[in-house]
């Protein structure tokens, strides 16, 4: 019912921009509003969800990325730098991904300017029961603490398969918890990796103490190189 | 005035039905509420359910409002008041259309004193309920009848709280009492003039809609109490009843009627109310969901569990299918035709990064995936993995050619899929002995294989898998015509007699399969067959089936794994299979009735006959059909003289169920065949139907991978003696025509048109627009123009009625491949008739046809 009361609320719009002159379309939506605005459940399903056309009409690596039960959005592959993958969305919204782990985000309300690992290049476990200890090293301006620690234990559980666009990928489903006395913060990621290449293909994950967690699903993935 | 009510009903899907009589008079005579209880168990998950009015219509008491009911909804309802009563059904054509028929009765009315009236209506939604806006739709509610209930409104509903508040304005009856001037006269003045209600139906006049010189306002609202289901209803109704009341059939005092709704578990609403401040009216409604089937359960076997061979055997299996013979320059050679291709580069990339290790980036170009990859050099290329991988994905990709970006020596490996392996394999295949198996009429060809088999993994020989296979097929109720299982193939004939869905049936076989084949098997080649004939092929990737066994099987990886395609014209093996076991004989014997309805002299007649019929496949394609039916309770009788100008292929139907009640309902020989891949043929003659005897044949083209098909038939007929036995009477004609079927993938809309020459020797055109249901339950309506003029067809002016198709496993715990065939005109005529059963090929093609198989693939991996 929504979806046709937002269809028609759409067409109303639309009508008025025809007579007016305006132009409106999908790509104009403003990504970082709805991340600013979300503030949920943790892990709730998103309000609206890529698809499989949307995704395939993007020919560059793609990701959809969404706060809490805040809209999904598509971000594209913009770099890729010393490991880091630099993930552009509509409006200024940059997401920097680092071996799947999400360490520092652009265009937010609250951004995470930096976020490093400690412990040499992180890399999540692959086979269950498995483990890595990580100590995160990051910067929350917003509550003027810097070089803030966070110790972070991540453990293969079991195998999972996850989908992606209508398609079932096997994984490796990754549980990590993580603590930082100095934010007074406990939290726990999940990640789902694949066991043969090592792509993270979804994962939750946690990136200021005042907002739920980013979730974060491949759609296209990033090509190997 | 008689009805052929059920016309091509008892004809049209008589090979479908034969064997199942009694499930057939179960179906046909089952009450209404009786299928639909079952449902109850979706009590909680089923969206809201909107009462009905009298008129059929989702409203107040006599007046509509804005809803709809879930889509596909179908219902019927019974309204009744003093001198008055009303049958609707009632049909959620698409979430926003709803179409209703109805078929009236009214005492002390016109000058017979007795009237019967049949209308369509239909209703469309413009806008939903938002926070803000109301629902709109707009309705007319006699649209081919003849006028009685003329009518047209436009309608706005609003929930406010546990109330939900309609309010609109009509035209016509709902303009009894005026509210201000039509303001569509005000712009047009030709909109002030509304014809008067005249008797005759059967045209659309258009002359009438939303015309009148004034409109009225109504409304209403419902109050949903806090008892469950316990609705109370009040409605402003502007219909002042004009016409019955100056015939003495109602009378009126006020314009305010109000009721109590009661609705019994969504499904059964009952309503009583008090009308126009003079009467009671009493209503029911039963609603029926086609989307699910009736029963969340089935008595028949389950599918055989998923086996999964453990990855040393998939991938043997996996290596003997790339290289059978180790020539990969010889499988090149002979690979002929890749499947259609799949486009899914992103499917593609999600696999390979999933699956394969190192993969740096890739390529498609043609039939011939290029991967790069950063490996060690001089690391070996593990072929099987890229193609589980690429052919687990797209089934046109026939080469992988793998680059190992750190070798510098540049090499390219080129490894072959399995469809280009096997594709060759077949396209060699050929009997090279035979061997005939222990039970009647198995041939399995063990010479087979082209090639030396591949080393075996632990697990059956071929030997024991046939046998096995065969035993558990035919617990599952299908037949196993010949198998073949040896290399890395299986190739299976087989007859399914149980299942309505193709798909269902190669699931199950598919299963079976993957639970007695021997582990080097990958390709399950399933080829359904009828008559002796190969209909449709559906190719399995073993590999395929059990990845979507493990990981639950997304709708992308079912596609992937089930490869649908018309079999080869050449079928050495099951032609040495039926040389054993032809001639085939069925028959079965059972109740079964049949009905006239509308008549206004003999509003219901029926009849209760016992049915024997046989089957005997002589030859493959060649059998011999006969149905003899015995009466056993009959009250149909020709009520008025034949007036009917045209020939009377039809309106004699009454002397037929009255003086042959015990007769043969058909009798003749049919040879059906393929004359290419995707063309059907049938000639036959005999007894053709219970009016007519000839001469004729139909062929039905159906294009490989495609929604449209394209029909044709051609019959020189002799109508038959009105006792249904052996003589004939002197009318002849010849008869025929062109069709073109379309499965559309929208809402599961079809539409066919016929054009050509039908039994009263007219020319003209049949339109079909249905709705066909996941389910296989198909409703719609059909409409026939020919150059008969609408005064020499008579009442109804031309061929019209609704079509419901109700497969019978929809309506029970059971499998069944019977459809009943519920079609009903309302009136039956001589102009725009056709021979029954003209379009049998079409049907018998059905369930085999790409489109039905498409919206069934999940049931080839998850039966």
């Amino acid at each position: 019912m929504s979806r046709i009361r937002n269809g028609f609320a759409f067409g109303v719009l639309a009508a008025a921009c025809a007579l007016s002159g305006c132009i409106s379309s999908d790509s104009d939506f403003d990504f970082s509003s709805a991340f600013a605005g979300a503030k949920s459940v943790f892990g709730g399903a998103p309000v609206s969800k890529i698809t499989l056309q949307q995704a395939a009409a993007v020919p560059n690596a793609s990701i959809a990325a969404h706060i809490g039960n805040g809209p999904e959005e598509m971000l594209v592959l913009a770099e890729t730098s010393s490991g880091d993958q630099v993930w552009h969305g509509a409006g200024n919204v940059v997401v920097v991904l680092h071996n799947g782990h999400l360490v520092q985000t652009g265009g937010l309300a609250d951004d995470l300017p930096n976020l490093h690992s400690e412990s040499g290049d992180a890399v999540l476990p692959r086979e269950a029961g498995q483990m890595a200890k990580t100590r995160w090293v990051g910067d929350f301006p917003n509550k003027n603490l810097f070089g803030v620690v966070i110790d972070c234990t991540a453990q293969a559980v079991r195998p999972e398969a996850v989908t992606s666009l209508g398609k079932q990928i096997r994984t490796m489903r990754v549980d990590e918890t993580c603590s930082s006395p100095a934010l007074n913060w406990t939290f726990a990621n999940v990640y789902w990796v694949s066991p043969v290449t090592g792509v993270v293909w979804q994962s939750i994950q946690h990136f200021s103490p005042d907002y739920d967690a980013m979730t974060i699903e491949v759609l296209r993935p990033v090509m190997g190189g | 005035m008689s009805n052929y009510g059920q016309g091509r009903l008892w004809n049209c899907a008589r090979r479908a039905r034969r064997l199942a009589p009694v499930r057939r008079l179960a179906l046909a005579g089952s009450a209404f509420a009786l299928l639909a209880t079952p449902a109850l168990a979706d009590d909680q998950q089923q969206p809201t359910i909107f009462g009905r009015d009298t008129f059929g219509e989702v409203g107040i008491l006599e007046t509509p409002s804005a809803r709809m009911n879930p889509d596909g909804e179908i219902a019927v309802t019974v309204a009744a008041e003093p001198k008055t009563y009303r049958v609707n059904f009632t049909f959620q054509v698409l979430p926003w259309l709803e179409g209703s028929f109805r078929y009236s009765h009214l005492d002390d009315f016109g000058t017979t004193g007795s009237y019967y009236d049949r209308s369509f209506g239909m209703k469309l939604r413009f806008f939903q309920e938002g926070e803000v806006m109301p629902e709109v739709s707009l309705g007319i509610r006699d649209i081919i009848g003849t006028g009685i209930y003329g009518s047209e409104y436009i309608v706005a509903s609003k929930t406010i709280g546990d109330f939900d508040v309609s309010g609109g304005m009509g035209w016509g009856r709902l303009s009894d009492i005026p509210a201000f001037r039509n303001p569509l006269a005000l712009l047009f003045p030709s909109f002030n003039n509304r014809a008067p209600f005249t008797g005759q139906g059967g045209q659309v006049n258009f002359g009438n809609f939303f015309h009148g010189r004034n409109v009225g306002l109504f409304g209403g609202v419902i109050w949903h109490t806090p008892i469950d289901g316990l609705d109370l209803l009040a409605e402003y109704n502007p219909d002042k009843y004009k016409r019955e009341v100056a015939f003495g059939n109602a009378t009126w005092k006020s314009p305010i009627d109000a009721g109590v709704s009661y609705h019994l578990f969504r499904v059964v609403s009952l309503t009583a109310g008090w009308l126009r401040g003079t009467a009671w009216t009493g209503l029911i409604s039963v609603s029926i969901d086609p989307t699910k089937p009736i029963w969340p359960f089935r008595i028949d076997p389950v599918a055989t569990p998923p086996t999964v061979r453990d990855p040393q055997q998939q991938e043997a299996a996996l290596n003997a299918a790339i290289n059978p013979n180790g020539s990969l320059e010889t499988i090149h050679t002979a690979f002929t035709a890749p499947p259609p291709a799949n486009p899914g580069e992103l499917a593609l990339a999600q696999t390979l990064m999933s699956e394969v290790p190192n993969v740096h980036d890739f390529e498609v170009s043609g039939s011939t995936l290029m991967v790069n990859v950063s490996q060690g050099a001089g690391a070996p290329i593990n072929c099987a993995l890229y193609a589980r991988a690429a052919y687990g994905t797209r089934h046109d990709l026939s080469t992988i050619a793998i680059t190992n970006l750190s070798d510098p020596t540049g090499d390219v490996t080129v490894c072959p899929t399995p469809v280009a392996v096997h594709n060759a394999q077949l396209a060699s295949f050929r009997i090279g002995g035979a061997q005939q198996h222990p039970q009647d009429g198995i041939i399995m060809a063990d010479a087979v294989s082209p090639a030396p088999p591949p080393p075996r993994a632990a697990g059956n020989d071929p030997a024991t898998a046939r046998v096995q296979l065969t035993k558990e097929a035919d617990k599952q109720g299908i037949t196993i015509r010949a198998a073949y299982l040896g290399g890395a193939e299986a190739l299976i004939y087989y007859e399914n007699r149980r299942y309505y869905s193709e798909a269902e049936a190669a699931g199950r076989l598919g299963r079976i399969l993957m639970a007695v084949a021997p582990p080097e098997v990958e390709i399950f080649r399933l080829i359904v067959t009828e008559h002796g004939r190969p209909l449709r092929q559906f190719t399995l990737a073993r590999s395929a089936l059990e990845r979507v066994a493990t990981v639950s099987g997304s709708t992308a990886e079912v596609r992937d794994a089930v490869d649908i395609s018309y079999p080869d014209l050449e079928n050495p093996l099951l032609d040495e299979g039926n040389d054993k076991i032809f001639p085939l004989f069925h028959w079965s014997i059972g109740p079964r009735y049949r009905q006239s309805v509308f008549d206004p002299n003999a509003p219901y007649q029926y009849q209760i006959y016992l049915a024997g019929l046989t089957d005997i496949d002589i030859l493959p394609g060649l059998t011999a059909s006969t149905k003899l039916d015995l009466n056993l309770y009959n009250n149909f009788t020709v009520t008025g003289v034949n007036t009917s100008v045209l020939p009377h292929v039809r309106s004699d139907i009454d002397e037929y169920l009255m003086k042959g009640a015990t007769g043969i309902g058909y009798m003749m020989l049919a040879y059906r065949d393929r004359i290419s891949p995707d063309i059907f043929t049938e000639v036959e003659a005999g007894l053709l139907e219970d009016m007519f005897a000839g001469a004729g044949g139909q062929m039905i083209w159906r294009p490989e991978d495609s929604r449209i098909a394209v029909g044709a038939d051609l019959y020189h007929v002799w109508q038959r003696g009105f006792d249904r036995l052996l003589d004939l009477r002197q009318y002849n004609v010849t008869t025929g025509h062109i069709s073109i079927y379309y499965q559309s993938p929208w809402y599961g809309l079809n539409f066919n048109v016929h054009a050509g020459r039908y039994l009263a020797g007219d020319y003209g055109g049949t339109f079909e627009l249905t709705r066909r249901f996941d389910t296989g339950v198909e409703v719609g309506a059909f409409a026939t123009f020919t150059n008969v003029p609408f005064k020499e067809f008579g009442e109804g002016s031309f061929d019209k009625g609704i079509i419901i198709r109700i497969p019978l496993e929809w309506g029970i715990p059971a499998h069944s491949t019977t459809v009943e065939d519920l079609t009903l005109r309302s009136l039956s005529r001589d102009g725009g008739q056709r021979l029954a059963n003209d379009d049998s090929l079409y049907e018998e093609t059905l369930r085999t046809s790409y489109g039905e198989i498409i919206r069934h693939t999940d049931d080839v991996t998850n039966p």
